[in-house]
């Protein structure tokens, strides 16, 4: 039922990248090649992944703008301990993930403690995060990433990123997470509606310290995955990840208003994305426009999931932030 | 005997006392919102002065030069700028929306300055108009955008910062446009009746009055705190929701544009980098004046305030020596320890009776 809802916002607009890719095919030879596929797809991972950490603050009805921080600073974080420490990567790796977890935690330890809302303490809290991972490297770029971690990075099984089965791994764990275990039921229920889950017995505080610290192992994901892409670790990482963090859940129908996600509407949404980047850059259209692009993107989307009736993204009475506007005389 | 009942009752009579003036405080009609919120206000800006005054003096005596005309001129172009930026989004705040485009907003500033003064040989101030009418209406198209789709504030600010940024480097390619106007340059650089004043913080602080007048002294300032309080009963007593929205959006335009001059004036150029940092730095003002993001309040001398005491650390920082890489912590950790403090303080005084119930 949530998925057939929040599937159709994202489902025409997979269907006009599928024909518009038929008609890039046509006129670029370069589009249709494995090894574009491969490179829209290792695209569509990062994109995916970068979203479901905000996606999983946003169920709970709570905004999340610390994802790119704390991805700058678990990246760094990594790229310190394999380059100066030599740490085999996998514990490094594992150990970025704690840390990931930890930024998060405090962000909804914060966030309960204080009643400020996540929008507010998260600003600030990311700043930190940012402004930790750059104080600390002076802007230093740790570039010597091992081989075996940017092998896998930029590694591919045919078309098929290895970097892919970690977006596809942990869209299966979310997938499972919110709809069998209790966690994730709970974490929904207080999203739609935080007093009724109070009243049926849910912890609403304690969901919301799971949620967000759900979403800082996320971003250390993500942030994982990018270093081992790009091939450095810069404490700029993040720095433009706010647009994508939000475009991809709301593009995917997940409800700005909680309560609802769409884990496989958000993997459509990083595919359409990384799809119009990939083309735009094919065409040779100025890198700028893929910023303009985006920006237009995320406006036609949500237009088109709210002129499709549902209204999940619509202001009402349960909006996440703003008050709703009634017609005036 | 009776000199013991004396002694007995004595206390116990001056509880009976203190409890029948605490009932009557408990009946008495509670003091209005406005009320409340002031005497919050009134602490928060008390403790901002403390807070200021103890930083001047720690870097005053810690560091090098923090009283040199150099320093206490840098210092007052960063107090102009987060002021002006923080009014930016004190406008949106008090409508009960967000603007997360303030800096899309005022990098099209930028690029009408630039490009204009780079292709035409039109006077300094049609530029200037050119450009202001350039933010408000990029700000307008914005409101528009909401109030045709319905959709979220948040939403509609959030992709026109990507549309307005990315627009912004196509049509200028990323150029750096110069800026040789002495007018602007003595704006930016230069002092006025002192070596000690910038001209760009008496601008800041006449933007300000004109807000507080708007806010506080006109009609339609007034309603515009009547749609942030309560859309629903605003809409029902007779006010146009939709066209104080407009203007709402229209005034967060308009301050962009001043920002967005001020920085231009201050760089020397018209950077595309303008408005990169200003997501941050636009709430620092309204946040530290702690205004309820809810809507309904606008605290235009707390703005003013908190931005002097964030451009005072800011600048005592870089008098010690701290390297600019810290900065972007600095200011992340001014802001979040008045936030968890400021909140700690609101529920004290709510548990004492006197606090707004209300989540910032």
């Amino acid at each position: 039922m949530i998925g057939k809802l929040s599937g159709s916002v994202w489902a025409p607009l997979l269907v006009a990248t599928v024909v518009g890719g038929a008609i890039v095919t046509a006129v670029n030879s370069q589009f249709a090649t494995s090894y574009n596929i491969f490179v829209v797809l290792q695209g569509t991972s990062g994109y995916a992944v970068i979203g479901f950490s905000a996606m999983v603050v946003l169920a709970l009805r709570d905004i999340t703008l610390a994802v790119a921080g704390i991805a700058s600073a678990t990246g760094v974080f990594f790229g310190w301990l394999v380059q100066d420490f030599r740490v085999p990567v996998v514990a490094a790796a594992l150990a970025t993930l704690v840390v990931g977890l930890a930024a998060g935690w405090l962000n909804g330890m914060i966030v309960t403690r204080t009643g400020l809302t996540g929008f507010v303490a998260t600003l600030a809290t990311g700043a930190a995060f940012t402004g930790l991972a750059l104080g600390f490297t002076q802007s230093y770029e740790f570039s010597n990433i091992p081989d075996s971690w940017t092998n896998f990075g930029q590694g591919r099984v045919g078309f098929f990123p290895e970097v892919g089965f970690i977006a596809l791994a942990v869209a299966g764990l979310l997938a499972v997470l919110y709809r069998w275990l209790p966690l994730g039921r709970n974490m929904l229920a207080t999203g739609g509606n935080p007093e009724a889950a109070r009243l049926a017995g849910i912890a609403g505080g304690r969901q919301l310290v799971w949620g967000h610290a759900l979403s800082g192992v996320l971003a250390a994901v993500a942030a994982l995955m990018y270093v081992g892409t790009i091939g450095s670790a810069s404490p700029n990482l993040g720095e433009s990840w706010i647009l994508i963090s939000f475009a991809v859940p709301i593009i995917g129908g997940t409800a700005l208003a909680g309560g609802r996600v769409s884990v496989g509407g958000a993997l459509a949404a990083a595919l359409v994305l990384a799809t119009i980047n990939d083309v735009l850059i094919l065409l040779n259209v100025s890198e700028y426009s893929v910023t303009f692009a985006q920006g237009i993107l995320i406006l036609v989307a949500v237009l088109a999931g709210r002129l499709q009736g549902f209204g999940l993204l619509r202001r009402g009475p349960r909006g996440a932030a703003g008050n709703p506007i009634e017609e005036t005389s | 005997m009776n000199e013991r009942d004396d002694l007995a009752t004595a206390p116990g009579a001056e509880r009976v006392a203190a409890g029948a003036r605490r009932l009557k405080g408990l009946l008495a009609p509670a003091p209005s919102g406005g009320r409340q919120r002031s005497s919050i206000s009134a602490r928060r800006t008390t403790s901002l002065v403390v807070l200021t005054a103890v930083a001047w003096l720690v870097f005053t005596y810690g560091g090098q030069g923090f009283l040199s005309a150099f320093n206490l001129v840098s210092l007052e172009l960063t107090i102009a700028q987060t002021i002006v930026i923080g009014l930016a989004q004190a406008t949106m705040i008090v409508i009960g929306r967000f603007n997360l485009a303030v800096g899309g907003t005022g990098v099209v500033v930028v690029a009408c300055i630039g490009v204009l003064m780079n292709d035409t040989g039109w006077p300094l101030a049609v530029i200037l108009a050119i450009a202001v009418v350039g933010g408000i209406l990029a700000s307008v198209v914005m409101a528009l955008t909401e109030l045709g789709t319905r959709l979220n504030s948040f939403v509609v600010t959030l992709a026109f910062l990507s549309i307005y940024r990315g627009g912004e480097l196509l049509v200028t390619s990323a150029t750096h446009y110069q800026i040789a106007s002495p007018t602007l340059l003595q704006l930016g650089n230069g002092t006025v009746f002192s070596p000690y004043l910038s001209p760009e913080l008496l601008v800041a602080l006449g933007t300000a009055l004109i807000v507080w007048l708007f806010y506080f002294r006109t009609s339609i300032g007034w309603k515009s705190r009547a749609v942030g309080a309560n859309e629903r009963a605003a809409a029902a007593s007779a006010v146009a929701v939709k066209r104080v929205v407009v203007i709402g959006y229209a005034v967060s335009g308009l301050l962009c544009a001043v920002a967005a001059i001020l920085q231009t004036a201050q760089l020397a150029e018209a950077s595309p980098d303008t408005g990169n940092d200003w997501l941050l730095l636009s709430f620092i003002g309204p946040l530290l004046a702690g205004v309820a993001l809810g809507g309904g309040t606008i605290y235009v001398a707390g703005v003013v305030i908190g931005s002097a005491f964030y451009g005072s650390i800011y600048s005592g920082l870089v008098v010690l020596g701290v390297s600019s890489y810290w900065l972007t912590l600095a200011q992340a950790v001014v802001l979040l320890g008045a936030l968890v403090l400021g909140q700690a303080g609101v529920r004290l005084l709510r548990n004492a009776g006197i606090g707004p119930v209300r989540r910032a």
